[in-house]
């Protein structure tokens, strides 16, 4: 066992020190790993690095304000901790392996758009959408009111590793639709591709079995000519769903209507939400 | 009284607290190694809003930021056994988990410029919509160490230590924003981080 006291602690020192904070370059993490790897798994001088640095950088994360999680972020946690274990797993598995929480609550700030903020979604004005304008209006009237109380209970975490990585890619995109109340309803889609997610919280689940449905369509195209892009119910007022769209023009429009059960080929409802990318 | 002074006065309440949390921490990773969610729970009340203010910080998105604390913890919870007391507290393992993985979807979007340029970051703690926090006494007076820590640094040694955790910025980034050359951003860099550890108490000699 090493004892830390040898000169090649003078670089993994620096290396330790810089991986702490995040600020290592490619080339010193491949050295870093290989000093290790000659130092061995029970260096107690490289242990003792670490653990240093670690306080070091954490205290940077402890002169933050705290935030307090979300309504219902600790019962979610747990819930997701026992949907995919019946109890935590030995050493050895995988930190990559994907056991995710379900959503959280979207803040009502549109926060999520900034990636494309100087490409934030306007309220669609050509005449043959304008009604889409009005329906948005309709919409955002019936849910200030109507969205019941976050309920915190277990939900299903599907979707939720495809969407993060979904995000995370360059190129991506975000539509947020216009909605008051703390209600949230987002699009991530990338220009060139059909793929796409919607998120968002707040929303009511539609009564009688029916579902929201997502349209899209090149700027000017009449509700009928709208195309079919994904249906999606909230679970516990929050949506996360893959969908289909298409928004390599500029302008394309977003409509979400209210559909019956299975959704539908057309849209037979007037929109209750509309924007444009 | 030197600001020098405060920072250590402050350091040692700290340090006499801070054994008993890390060991009472360890204790709660140990009962979550047995299927404990009550000191899961226990672990989430207490890091879980330092964390948010960390992933917050960085990727500047609460729904995202929310997330990947969330993932953070139920990487304690499936293996609790990557934890290794010899490398340092529960925190700031913690803490390091939560911000490896929030630098590193940070750099994977190619809006981050534009991220942090148009968004004031005071502004998105400010607009957090997380329940108000009441933050346990013995946190509290670690918050005050660490940023009285913080404060005692050389202006240019913090400026790059926050710009590298708080935004996720490589040295050469950091070097091309300041007009500095890499060198000096580096020795800046590791003597930030060398005086914290003196500071906190991590450096041995």
């Amino acid at each position: 066992m090493s004892t830390g006291t040898g000169p090649s602690h003078e670089r993994i020192d620096e290396l330790i020190a810089l991986d702490a904070i995040g600020g290592l370059e490619e080339a010193d993490r491949a050295e870093l790993q290989a000093i290790l790897a000659e130092h061995g798994d029970d260096c107690a001088g490289c242990d003792e690095r670490f653990a240093a640095y670690a306080e070091a950088a954490a205290t940077l994360a402890m002169a933050l304000e705290p935030v307090g999680p979300s309504a219902g972020a600790e019962d979610r946690l747990i819930a997701a901790a026992r949907a995919r274990d019946a109890g935590p797993h030995a050493d050895g598995v995988s930190d990559t392996a994907p056991s995710r929480p379900a959503l959280s609550v979207v803040p009502g700030d549109g926060g999520t758009t900034d990636v494309a903020r100087d490409e934030a979604p306007a309220l669609v004005r050509p005449r043959r959408v304008g009604r889409w304008i009005a329906a948005a209006a309709v919409a955002a009237a019936l849910l200030v009111g109507g969205v019941s109380g976050f309920v915190a209970a277990p939900r299903p975490p599907a979707g939720t590793t495809q969407f993060l990585s979904f995000a995370a890619q360059p190129g991506t995109r975000f539509a947020s639709f216009p909605t008051s109340d703390g209600t949230t309803l987002t699009v991530a889609y990338r220009p060139n591709e059909r793929r796409a997610w919607i998120f968002g919280s707040g929303l009511d689940k539609p009564a009688g079995g029916r579902t929201y449905e997502l349209w899209w369509g090149t700027k000017g195209t009449p509700l009928e000519g709208m195309h079919a892009a994904g249906i999606f119910v909230p679970i516990h007022g929050d949506i996360i769903a893959p969908v289909s769209v298409d928004a390599s023009q500029p302008g394309t429009v977003l409509g979400v209507t209210i559909e019956p059960p299975g959704g539908s080929p057309e849209p037979t409802s007037a929109p209750i939400l509309a924007t444009t990318v | 009284m030197s600001h020098g002074a405060i920072v250590a006065a402050t350091h040692g309440a700290v340090v006499a607290v801070g054994s008993v949390e890390d060991a009472a921490d360890r204790d709660l990773v140990r009962r979550v190694s047995e299927g404990d969610d009550e000191a899961f729970r226990d672990l989430f009340r207490r890091y879980g809003p330092v964390a948010k203010a960390l992933a917050l910080r960085v990727i500047r998105q609460p729904f995202l930021a929310e997330e990947i604390v969330q993932e953070a913890f139920l990487a304690l919870w499936r293996a609790p056994g990557s934890y290794r007391a010899d490398r340092g507290s529960v925190r700031g393992w913690l803490m390091s988990t939560v911000h490896h993985r929030a630098v590193d979807l940070i750099r994977r979007e190619e809006a981050q410029r534009r991220r942090i340029e148009e968004m004031d970051p005071t502004d998105a703690l400010v607009e957090d919509v997380g329940e108000t926090v009441t933050e346990q006494a013995s946190l509290a007076s670690r918050r005050a160490a660490a940023v009285a820590a913080l404060g005692a640094l050389p202006t240019e040694q913090r400026q790059v230590l926050e710009m590298m955790y708080y935004q996720g910025k490589s040295q050469s980034t950091i070097a091309g924003e300041l007009a500095l050359p890499l060198g000096t951003v580096k020795s800046r860099t590791l003597l930030g981080m060398r005086r914290l550890r003196t500071v906190i108490g991590g450096d041995p000699a």
